[in-house]
């Protein structure tokens, strides 16, 4: 039943990132593209729908002050932004730009994958660990 | 071209939107998928199993769509060198483990709880990314 709920959550998450559009990199490109005339807005509009399906439930979730499985859900207090929130976020928007593949999509897209994303795949995995090493995270 | 028709668009948006609270929902848990991916790395803890659970299930969404019901979505993949995709790979990685998200994580989970944090993590980001696409337009 546990891990159910995140299988379903995993499956629902692809195959929203695949109707969005998020899996193609092409796509992903044109809307990262500002300057260029063939600039792609629409998935300015899948963020903003996910961000407010999000929103909506999350406050439903905080206002119960718990979750479906009976544990205390207390919302996580505001963190101010630090050094490390910045460096990472530079970083990881220099290599999105660089193929136009997030973490969700790059997993997604992985059984139709040429050697170059898969390469990509493994090295991001070799990131993320090396990441939860340095950052001192679980 | 332009177009005003963003079914797929809103669609798409929704089973995001959905997908990524469902855990919290269920189970209370907030987080993305750079921190589902990290820590399905470690599967002998409980979180981890829960973690590879949700990879398992964007992997065999990807399956299933690109590969039995619509295999004319497959996108045409962009072509590099293997090691500018390995270091695009190492960036996006790191980056994304050191600012404690990523598109979903900051994107998603964390402008839907209002977090300031991660309204800072996605203006960096998309910026950053931003100007790579526009210098990348400029040497190619």
């Amino acid at each position: 039943m546990n891990l159910f709920v995140y299988f379903i959550a995993g499956l629902c998450f692809g195959a929203g990132l695949w109707k969005a559009g998020m899996t193609d990199p092409a796509k992903v490109e044109s809307f990262l593209a500002v300057t260029s005339p063939r600039w792609d807005v629409s998935l300015m509009v899948v963020l903003a729908v996910a961000v407010m399906v999000y929103a909506a439930i999350f406050f439903w979730v905080a206002r119960r002050k718990a979750s479906l499985d009976g544990h205390v859900f207390i919302a996580p207090p505001q963190r101010k932004a630090d050094r490390k929130l910045v460096l990472g976020s530079v970083l990881f928007g220099a290599g999105w730009g660089m193929v136009g593949l997030c973490p969700g999509p790059a997993l997604t897209v992985i059984s139709a994958a040429p050697v170059g994303v898969l390469v990509f795949l493994l090295t991001m995995l070799v990131g993320l660990e090396l990441g939860t090493r340095t950052a001192g995270k679980k | 071209m332009l177009s005003l028709n963003f079914t797929d668009e809103l669609l798409g948006g929704l089973l995001i939107g959905i997908a990524s609270v469902l855990p919290l929902v269920f189970k209370g848990r907030i987080a993305g998928v750079s921190g589902y991916a990290a820590s399905a790395l470690r599967p002998h803890a409980l979180a981890g199993r829960e973690s590879l659970a949700f990879v398992l299930g964007l992997i065999i969404s990807g399956l299933v769509l690109l590969r039995w019901l619509a295999p004319a979505s497959v996108p045409a993949f962009p072509v590099h060198s293997l090691s500018y995709f390995a270091v695009a790979g190492l960036l996006v990685g790191y980056g994304a483990r050191v600012a404690g998200g990523c598109t979903s994580g900051h994107g998603v989970c964390g402008l839907g709880r209002f977090s300031v944090r991660s309204l800072v993590s996605v203006i960096i980001f998309m910026t950053v990314a931003m100007v790579v696409v526009w210098l990348r337009g400029l040497v190619s």
